[in-house]
């Protein structure tokens, strides 16, 4: 537009400065400007008809996983001398091989198709819009279209398999799983002696006790291992999350609740998330491989945001009742110590696996005496919280994330072997 | 192909200018002319967008006081042709920046090239024409002709402007 206004503004003035002083040769100036002006006028794109078709190749991927888009254009209308397209990629989305912007000719009724493929950061992108603009060969009349398609494309979090995650709620379900129930029954792990009832298998009397009792014989008591009731709890808050520089540990916290939801659902326990950012957005508590696509698919929305405050923490009584195990996937605030306290003092087993904010942020500082000096400080205060939590009855796990996730969890969340809790055990009680 | 015709359509209309001028015996306007035209040159390579309107308007002004000076006619009309194709040449040139490598860029070069071959020809044919041309106007009808040029270009810059905005 700029550059119509420009050549008929120059060409008007050419005219009147011509008419103005009865120079002739001024308006012979203005002649070519006004061929120019007329053969964009005359050669103008009216109005765009258009089919836009996009298809990709897979609608849920994982991060770092080339997406392929093919993109094809159909003129149904007049031809067009040159035609801008753009395909509208959302932020986060990068394309890696070809193009998503093409400028072409097309005439009337041709196809024209693209390849080219895409590359992103977890989440959910809608690609909803393709922009094309139509322009007459010296690029003065222009004409502008959106059209809509419908796709979409989640880019789901990266899964560590963690071996075994160990919790041990005081309240299970009744089906069997890996968590020891409290309870004696068929087991693996020795859970105490009981007197011998009609139909225990002989291979299971304990002789020594009843050597040591001759009026009645006892059996040996194993725990029962069953599934439990899991919530996870990722924080979103903004304000835990980000630091100076664009910096953020969401994408790490993000990272080990895929990591611990892929391991809990696979030890079959049943499995609910909340997503505490911006609004509190429950995954609904369920088993298996489905329940770990919905709260995969859950992760891929998730970004942080600032509203809620940690206190305002409503957990659902009838997703998860008293006793049953919570995983708290925060970096963890000064602020929290109350609330965490409270979900505690309602009876819930609560494991909290905190990705070190101090260290994460000092790695971005300068090294400099004063900030190593404040760092130690801040590290010192997150110390006192974790041993406060620590105290009061909360599993706690410290990940320095310039570890990987599997080797913070292997101290503080998987269970040693059998034999290897043999081994200790005996050097503990020689 | 369409950067090496922008280099030398800008050096052509620069030169004719300063042809013109110079041959005359205008040094001054040939003084200004010569850092102008390299600024212009300069621009171009670092592709500084707002370079060719100035270039455009500098080059108009400077064969429109030719005109009035009476200096070399073909020597300003062909400058004014090659600066409006410069002009072209150049946005033509951001456009083409756009373009996907797999684009046919060369057939859009092919057909923008002919289209503006043929803007030169009827440029040549009828700018000597119109001079030559023997036309009387008084002051009365060049008053009319003034307003209705006003009117009817405001008209076009309009429907113009609400075409391009659909």
């Amino acid at each position: 537009m700029q550059r119509t206004f420009l050549t008929g503004l120059l060409a008007l003035v050419l005219v009147i400065a011509g008419l103005v002083t009865l120079q002739p040769a001024l308006l012979t100036l203005a002649l070519p400007l006004f061929l120019y002006l007329l053969i964009g006028l005359w050669r103008g794109p009216e109005s765009l008809r258009l089919e836009v078709e996009r298809k990709i190749n897979v609608e849920r991927v994982p991060v770092d996983t080339d997406v392929t888009v093919k993109l094809t254009v159909t003129n149904t209308g007049r031809s067009l001398e040159e035609a801008l397209v753009e395909d509208l990629l959302p932020a986060g989305l990068q394309v890696v091989d070809g193009s998503a912007t093409h400028l072409v000719s097309l005439a009337a009724g041709q196809t024209l198709t693209w390849t080219y493929t895409l590359r992103g950061k977890r989440g959910y992108y809608a690609l909803t819009d393709v922009r094309v603009t139509g322009r007459d060969h010296f690029g003065l009349v222009s004409s502008q279209q959106v059209f809509h398609t419908e796709n979409q494309l989640f880019i789901l979090p990266p899964v560590l398999r963690l071996r075994r995650v160990v919790i041990q709620p005081r309240r299970t379900r009744v089906y069997s799983g890996v968590i020891p129930a409290r309870q004696g029954g068929t087991g693996v792990e020795f859970f105490g002696v009981r007197e011998y009832q009609l139909g225990d298998s002989p291979r299971r009397i304990n002789w020594r006790a009843t050597a040591r009792h001759p009026m009645s014989t006892y059996t040996n008591d194993f725990e029962q291992e069953r599934v439990a009731d899991v919530g996870i709890i990722l924080d979103g808050r903004r304000r835990t999350n980000e630091f100076n520089g664009g910096r953020s540990l969401f994408e790490h916290a993000v990272l080990a609740t895929a990591a611990l939801a892929d391991a809990l659902l696979a030890a079959g326990n049943r499995v609910g998330l909340l997503f505490f950012g911006e609004q509190a957005n429950w995954t609904i508590p369920g088993y298996g491989k489905v329940q770990r696509e919905r709260i995969l698919h859950d992760l891929a929305h998730a970004t942080p945001g600032d509203v809620l405050a940690f206190s305002q923490l409503i957990i659902p009584r009838h997703l998860f009742p008293s006793r049953s195990q919570l995983v708290l996937v925060s970096p963890l605030d000064p602020d929290d110590l109350d609330a965490l306290t409270e979900v505690r003092s309602r009876g819930y087993n609560l494991l909290v696996v905190s990705p070190d904010p101090v260290k994460f942020e000092l790695a971005g500082l300068p090294r400099r005496e004063s900030v190593s000096l404040a760092g130690r400080i801040v590290q010192m205060q997150r110390q006192v919280l974790l041993g406060h939590l620590r105290h009061i009855g909360i599993q706690v796990v410290d990940w320095d994330v310039s570890q990987p996730f599997e080797q913070a969890t292997r101290s503080g969340l998987e269970r040693p072997p059998a034999w290897l809790q043999a081994i200790n055990s005996r050097g503990a009680h020689p | 192909m369409t950067r090496p015709l922008l280099f030398l359509c800008t050096a052509l209309a620069i030169a004719s200018l300063l042809a013109s001028f110079s041959l005359a015996g205008y040094s001054l306007p040939a003084l200004i002319l010569l850092p102008f035209g390299l600024l212009w040159i300069l621009a171009l390579l670092r592709r500084w967008e707002w370079a060719s309107a100035i270039g455009l308007f500098a080059v108009y002004g400077f064969a429109a006081a030719g005109f009035w000076l009476h200096l070399s006619t073909p020597l300003l009309l062909a400058a004014s042709l090659a600066g409006l194709l410069a002009w072209d040449l150049a946005a033509f040139s951001q456009r083409l920046r756009l373009a996907a490598p797999e684009d046919d860029v060369t057939g859009l070069e092919r057909k923008h090239f002919l289209h503006l071959f043929g803007l030169t020809l009827a440029g040549l044919a009828l700018c000597p024409a119109a001079l030559v041309l023997p036309a009387k106007v008084s002051f009365g009808w060049a008053l009319l002709l003034v307003l209705v040029g006003v009117w009817g270009a405001g008209r076009v810059v309009n429907w113009l402007v609400r075409n391009d905005s659909r």
